[in-house]
């Protein structure tokens, strides 16, 4: 290792320590940030849903129930509105477009404002999620470090990444899964942005452990009791995956017409989620269970103690609410309801198959972790992350084969339109890696495989005349050309661009000469790749180069013409 | 495209235009070279005036019509410079047409203005090939009338 590899080596290294050590900071703020939540929603729920409500009860006060919901909303149309319209609607969305439009910034009151109008959606029986508003709200923390740390977009783009992953995993009891969902979320295909994916764990793990020192260790939805013991049981495992794609997908256009609806109804934007909030509530004076965040109910189809009927009635009721909801505006997220949406399905399908093929001996519940799992899979096209976090949810790892089944399947059946409008289809849509993987292409070509004027080079003296030079540009090939002197060395360049304008000039074609018409040239040597000549065409703003060689720069020996530079790099890409 | 000539009116002054003393090609030169370069615009006097005689070697500005216009591109000027310099007796410049020149406009261009400079020497020929204009500032009295004529005829 010579001296500057050296140096460049311990650079990069104090770089990626210095990383990991923001992570540390950033997921420490992301779990108080979560612990703070949790409080402020259960403290919201505990005097208005609950408390008013009485929603979990078996007597609710349907008053309340279609009331709470619409003041839910106003309160977070006003706030959002007013201070942080990014902060309306599903957090999840908006993180996403900030990390791959705007370099990963988000505004520091965003994370605020977030926590803020989603624990009141949610306490108020709004149907949506307390994960997804973590999304954002981690992301915001990550930004806000970055941005006063002046550091690059990248770096931002990272720690951005690893403060949702660190939303995630601890609102989730679910490091691992936090950590890769926040590298997957960004892509609608089976794609991974593995420069988060370890910065994400820590930043994971630190706000995990602070957030379940106070709300516990036990998982989400501890089901410790499931296992998967017939291979025959794959094929209702299967009907389930279509049953989940069927329905994530209709889930999917209904949220989006009712958002689209919202968004052209002539009312103020701060009064939407309001009106959204009642007619939830109308909703939810028939099926209290279809507000707020339906976790409760997990639990009671993990026993298997819902009727197929019930359960049918709580999935469109669920569905309706929820789009109401957040494509209202309404501060909340998209997660929390698919995995209620997909539990449900999974309790239906797992009745159905119990009651139809007694000989598989298969479990409802079992049924509900894998529906869970396959839902949110095929909505928000994240199966890896889906597959970990529902193991990670319920605290059992033994239903991992059915999951990974459904979830794969769950992902291919439904088309590649999720609830996530702002994910890219892949890492090569990404305006933040462009430039990376053109360079890479360009890093592979040299520049006297590019260029075409090597042999046949033109050159012209300084003293020839733009009527004679025009004769040369319009019966050549050659765009550009080297001045020389009457020795044979470089003094200047004619580029395409300068003849072309002098062309349209009356009464000069004899006063100009080369040496009038000529730029100040850029020379470039011929065995240099194609990345180095981009670069110095971009930093002189010359569309042309000068090509000489190495042991005598004043020769000209062929030239480079910013078309070859993209005729090249097409050719290299077909070959590909 | 084509687009029309330039509004060069700005750029004729007062202190820019002269009755040469000069019948000779160099010393005429020499004399413009002198006033261009007493402008803020030209940072090196000395090097203003090589690439002047400089570009002369190379071809004659001499365009005819008893008009030159000596010009010249470097790095060492930061805007245009146009001055321009009478001859009652005519200087003999090499013209295109033989004929002695009697009005030498001398351009001074920055580097970085390869793109307008082709366009300010086409707007200064077209100016020039008007007769009526030529005659008019053959017989103008200096410098007043013959800035007002250049102002006016180059608008």
């Amino acid at each position: 290792m010579n001296a500057r590899t050296l140096v460049d080596h311990i650079r990069s290294s104090a770089a990626t320590g210095r990383l990991l050590i923001l992570c540390v900071i950033i997921g420490a703020i992301a779990g108080v940030f979560c612990v703070a939540f949790s409080w402020l929603l259960e403290t919201v729920q505990y005097y208005l849903l609950d408390g008013l409500a009485h929603h979990e009860s078996e007597h609710p006060v349907w008053i309340w129930l279609l009331v709470l919901p619409a003041f839910g909303g106003l309160v977070s149309g006003v706030l959002t509105t007013k201070f942080a319209p990014e902060a309306a609607g599903p957090g999840t969305d908006a993180a996403v477009d900030a990390y791959h439009h705007h370099g990963g910034r988000v505004r520091t009151r965003v994370p605020f404002i977030k926590m803020i109008t989603a624990a009141v959606t949610l306490g108020t029986g709004g149907s949506a999620g307390r994960e997804g508003p973590l999304t954002q709200i981690g992301g915001g923390i990550g930004s806000f470090v970055a941005t006063g740390l002046r550091l690059s977009n990248q770096e931002r783009r990272i720690l951005m990444a690893a403060g949702m992953a660190a939303g995630i995993g601890a609102m989730f009891h679910a490091p691992l899964a936090g950590a890769l969902f926040a590298a997957e979320i960004l892509y609608r295909e089976m794609d991974l942005e593995h420069e988060v994916i370890v910065p994400s764990f820590i930043a994971s793990i630190i706000a995990y452990s602070i957030y379940a020192q106070k709300a516990g260790w036990e998982p989400v939805y501890a089901a410790p009791h499931f296992h998967f013991r017939n291979a025959l049981q794959l094929l209702a495992y299967a009907a389930l995956a279509i049953v989940l794609a069927a329905s994530a997908t209709l889930f999917t256009r209904l949220w989006r017409v009712v958002r689209d609806a919202f968004s052209s109804l002539p009312v103020p934007t701060a009064l939407k989620p309001a009106i959204g909030g009642l007619i939830a509530g109308s909703i939810g004076v028939f099926v209290p269970d279809a507000l707020g965040t339906g976790h409760h109910l997990l639990a009671g189809a993990f026993a298997s103690s819902f009727s197929i009927g019930f359960l049918i009635l709580l999935v469109t009721a669920k569905m309706v609410t929820t789009s109401l909801t957040i494509g209202s505006g309404a501060s909340g997220g998209k997660l929390g309801p698919s995995l209620v949406l997909g539990g449900s399905l999974g309790s239906i399908v797992g009745l159905v198959v119990q009651d139809l093929f007694p000989s598989l001996e298969i479990d409802a519940g079992a049924f509900v972790v894998v529906g869970m799992a396959g839902f949110f899979a095929a909505a928000a096209n994240t199966p890896i992350s889906t597959i970990i976090m529902v193991s990670e949810l319920t605290g059992n790892y033994q239903l991992l084969v059915p999951s990974m089944l459904v979830c794969v399947l769950a992902y291919l059946f439904v088309s590649r339109h999720g609830i996530y409008d702002a994910q890219l289809v892949s890492r090569l849509e990404a305006p933040s890696k462009m430039g990376n993987m053109l360079g890479a292409v360009l890093k592979t070509i040299a520049i006297r495989d590019a260029a075409n004027h090597t042999r046949d080079l033109i050159v012209v003296p300084e003293a020839m005349s733009l009527r004679q030079i025009i004769d040369l540009y319009t019966s050549s090939e050659q765009l550009a050309f080297p001045m020389v002197d009457p020795d044979g060395k470089l003094t200047g360049m004619i580029e395409g661009r300068d003849i072309r304008r002098a062309i349209a000039e009356e009464g000069v074609a004899d006063l100009v000469v080369a040496r009038d018409l000529a730029r100040p040239h850029e020379v470039i040597d011929i065995e240099s790749t194609l990345l180095d000549a981009v670069q110095r065409m971009t930093l002189t703003g010359l569309e042309d180069l000068i090509l000489v060689e190495a042991e005598d720069p004043t020769r000209p020996v062929g030239v480079l013409e910013h078309q070859e530079v993209l005729h090249a790099y097409d050719r290299k890409l077909m070959e590909k | 495209m084509k687009q029309g000539p330039l509004d060069l009116s700005q750029h004729f002054l007062e202190e820019g235009v002269v009755d040469l003393s000069s019948s000779e090609k160099q010393s005429a030169l020499e004399e413009l070279c002198a006033i261009t370069s007493k402008h803020a615009h030209v940072r090196d006097a000395k090097a203003f005036c090589k690439a002047i005689f400089e570009r002369e070697k190379l071809v004659s500005t001499g365009i005819g019509l008893g008009v030159a216009i000596p010009h010249v591109k470097i790095p060492s000027v930061t805007d245009y410079v146009i001055t321009v310099g009478r001859s009652e007796a005519g200087i003999d410049f090499d013209a295109i047409d033989g004929q002695p020149v009697r009005l030498v406009f001398m351009i001074a261009a920055s580097e970085k203005q390869t793109a307008e400079f082709v366009r300010v020497l086409a707007s200064i020929v077209k100016l020039v090939k008007q007769n009526d204009v030529r005659s008019r500032l053959l017989e103008a009295s200096m410098p007043n009338e013959f800035c007002s004529i250049l102002r006016e005829a180059s608008r």
